[in-house]
């Protein structure tokens, strides 16, 4: 098995290929390339990809301790520093990439439906294979390198989708705006590497998890502040790439991409790649204890989580897009994500991360029927009734819905309730952040309850003309969204329930990942168990104080959910009545942020764009009026006297001038062949 | 076949070469600044190509240089197509033989 792992990555990558040639090949063609034939190939190559992970995992399952790794070929041997390019293959990837690869497939399929119609279908396809290549190398990277290889691969490729319609200006604005945000981020990312280099003095992931796992505390101790500046680095790279405060505005103008591309790079799996990073270096990270500004590392992970979880949130409220609330709605289950990492609880973040690919993937693409339905409306002042309209569509939104609320037993409720649980239990500032998640929990059930309201069952204001002319749902749309919405209803029993009945331990998906962060966790809260609840319950010997905790967690996630999702219904039944939105306006992204993003944009202007006009401005009036225009036109002054000179010295002659000019040159070549050095 | 260093300084130098045609042959200004950083991207391929013959700190010198290029290759596009976009702007085209106001 290891010998093919390279062969995971490769496949969407050739997918990419042989689809990006069709497309050149193509491009003359009044028709494109031939539909079918792209679709194949753009379907086939990921799931290719999947059924690879599958054997690797189950591979992997027979010796859980020893990760799967193959080394390709020496990337950089540089001195002192030695980089493989490799591929590392454990629990954490193996877990990545079965969702990446597998909702990867479900929303290409989905692509065919949904895309199949437009011009461009076989270069979006390539650039969504492209997209699964680079997150598969971000996920199964042996070192950090590699994964900022993909890191960067994702960025582009979020760039391109984004940008995808480029006719359209405001979308390029929102592609760029996406791009260049990142590219902050990824300062921090390469900052971070480099500080971790100081330290450990490889970037290879075994080797820094073994540097660290030795909790030596003196050579930490001599360390602490390189230990935590690589810790914030990197957390600061991971806010540009996950939509954290403060680079979260390009998010919600990512929107400006079709909607297969909102469900997959910007709610399913790139955004996520920042917990992914983190759960990927917990042992840096609960290592990293030295304070800055009062808080340290994951503490501050904890609170910018919350900030932002809470921000979205309320934010999620106010919008009239349907993709841009459910954009909110992801930076503000990101920030949940987040939370519990800064907990400690490395699993339960992933396992949010898990359950929540699936629910909002079902509701992204939910939407993506909606709109596909509405032929391209996406206001939800210019919906409602829908439920009768499309009740198919509606009823897998609606599971997706109960999920994202938390009601047992969807998916959403168990990975909800464990990062209260986590807060809670982690005690301190986890008990002052946990009121605050559990608010926030109630308000996404009141924004989620309000979209749901207000595009199924408030009174219409869906036109004659549009309502006659419903596009209906093509197979290839509904094979997803159906097997998603089973996902997002059963995705939570991986933790409890399910695995039950087969005679496994209820804590499986907490079980699966301990080869890779259960050190760091061990470490982080040494005495005896680490906050869980549901995990004893199920040995059976519960204690009393967790068993309350798991109990009361539940019943709060759960009340907050109800109270939420009770007043969206009582205020928004009656849909937006008389505020209609004005003829010809859109929702659409326009590059600068939508309401709510206005503030930090403010924000960016003010600290980093105007202070850059300014230099750019003094570097005007002093470098380039002053020194180049100066000195340019000293020189040409030179030149013209120099010459003025010079044509005195011309012959009007050809030939005596052509013998000047060999004599000249004979006489340099003298002069030069006389100051040669003798040997 | 085994790959030997002069292989490495062929592929550099027929790199440098579509690089120079293109940059001499092309008038759409952007395909002239990607055939630069085609050059540039050959010498640095050569410089790697040498930088192999060495072994530990001996090679230093051939890696790192090409790092400097290609930062210097990220500014030196930076700027130029800024300039490119600015003289688009005044003259409403790429085609380099429309910029040919230098000879008056």
């Amino acid at each position: 098995m290891d010998s093919v792992l390279w062969l995971i990555p490769v496949l969407p990558l050739l997918g990419a290929a042989i689809t990006g040639g069709l497309a050149l090949a193509g491009a003359k063609d009044a028709h494109g390339p031939n539909r079918g034939l792209v679709a194949t190939i753009a379907v086939l190559m990921p799931a290719l990809s999947f059924f690879l992970t599958i054997a690797a995992s189950v591979e992997l399952a027979k010796h859980p301790d020893y990760p799967i790794s193959q080394h390709l070929w020496t990337w950089l041997d540089f001195g002192s520093l030695h980089l493989n390019a490799s591929l590392l293959f454990d629990r954490l990837s193996s877990l990545m990439l079965l969702f990446v690869t597998g909702i990867g497939t479900l929303i290409t399929l989905y692509s065919v439906g949904y895309m199949g119609e437009d011009r461009g279908f076989a270069r979006f396809m390539s650039y969504l294979n492209l997209f699964l290549f680079s997150m598969i190398v971000l996920v199964i990277g042996g070192s950090l390198p590699m994964t900022f290889l993909g890191w960067e691969g994702v960025g582009l490729c979020s760039y391109l989708l984004v940008g995808f319609w480029h006719r359209n200006d405001d979308y390029n604005d929102a592609a760029r705006k996406a791009f260049v945000v990142n590219r902050v981020g990824d300062l921090g990312f390469l900052l971070g590497m480099f500080a971790l280099l100081a330290v450990v003095g490889s970037l290879d992931y075994e080797r820094i998890a073994g540097f660290f796992q030795q909790r030596d505390a003196t050579a930490l101790a001599g360390q602490s502040g390189l230990i935590a500046a690589a810790a914030l680095l990197l957390f600061f790279g991971c806010t540009g790439k996950s939509a954290q405060i403060p680079l979260v505005t390009w998010l919600p103008d990512a929107m400006a991409g079709p909607t297969p591309v909102s469900a997959l790079i910007h709610a399913a799996t790139m955004v996520t790649a920042g917990v992914f990073l983190i759960a990927r270096l917990s042992d840096l990270f609960v290592d990293a204890t030295l304070p800055v500004l009062g808080l340290n590392a994951l503490q501050w992970v904890m609170v910018v989580g919350c900030i932002t979880a809470v921000w979205g949130a309320i934010a999620g409220c106010f919008q009239h897009d349907i993709k841009k609330a459910l954009a909110y709605s992801t930076v503000s289950q990101l920030g949940f994500m987040f939370m519990a990492c800064g907990a400690g609880r490395f699993d339960v973040a992933l396992f949010h991360v898990f359950t929540h690919a699936f629910f909002k993937a079902t509701l992204f693409l939910g939407a993506g029927a909606v709109i596909h339905g509405l032929h391209h409306e996406q206001d939800l002042r210019r919906m409602g009734g829908l439920a009768r309209l499309m009740p198919f569509t509606g009823l897998i939104m609606g599971a997706g819905w109960l999920a994202i609320l938390g009601i047992a037993p969807f998916s959403g409720f168990w990975s909800k309730d464990l990062i209260l649980e986590s807060l809670f239990a982690s005690g301190g500032l986890g008990i002052a952040i946990g009121v605050v998640a559990v608010v926030t929990a109630g308000i996404t059930a009141y924004y989620m309850t309000r979209m749901m309201v207000l595009a199924f069952t408030a009174p219409t204001q869906v036109d004659d003309e549009t309502r006659n002319h419903i596009q209906a749902v093509p197979a290839t749309m509904a094979i997803p969204l159906v097997i998603l919405a089973v996902g997002s209803i059963g995705a939570g029993l991986l933790w409890m329930g399910l695995p039950a009945a087969y005679g496994c331990h209820t804590d499986w998906f907490a079980q699966y990942l301990a080869p890779v962060v259960g050190k760091a966790q061990a470490a982080f809260a040494p005495i005896p168990a680490p906050p869980g609840g549901h995990e004893a319950v199920a040995h059976g010997h519960a204690d009393a104080g967790h068993l309350t905790l798991a109990w009361s967690m539940a019943l709060a996630g759960t009340v907050a959910a109800v109270i939420g999702a009770a007043l969206a219904v009582v205020v928004w039944s009656k849909g937006y009545g008389t505020a209609k939105p004005e003829a010809g306006t859109s929702t659409a992204p326009t590059g600068f942020g939508g309401a709510w993003t206005y503030g930090f944009d403010r924000l960016y202007d003010a600290v980093v764009v105007l202070p850059t006009k300014i230099l750019g401005l003094a570097g005007y009036w002093l470098v380039e009026l002053l020194v180049i225009a100066g000195l340019t036109q000293l020189v040409a002054n030179a030149a013209r006297y120099v010459g003025d000179g010079y044509a005195a010295m011309q012959r009007p002659r050809l030939r005596m001038q052509l013998a000047l000019s060999i004599a000249g040159l004979v006489a340099i070549l003298i002069i030069v062949a006389a100051n040669i050095p003798k040997p | 076949m085994v790959i030997d260093p002069i292989h490495y300084q062929g592929v550099a130098a027929i790199l440098f070469a579509i690089g120079l045609a293109a940059v001499l042959s092309r008038r759409n200004l952007f395909v002239a600044l990607m055939g630069i950083e085609l050059m540039l991207n050959a010498v640095n391929l050569s410089f790697l190509a040498f930088a192999r013959m060495h072994v530990g700190t001996a090679s230093l010198t051939g890696q790192i240089v090409p790092l400097f290029t290609i930062a210097i290759a990220a500014a030196e596009a930076c700027v130029g197509l800024a300039m490119v976009i600015c003289i688009f702007r005044q003259r409403d085209s790429v085609d380099s033989d429309a910029y040919a106001s230098m000879k008056e």
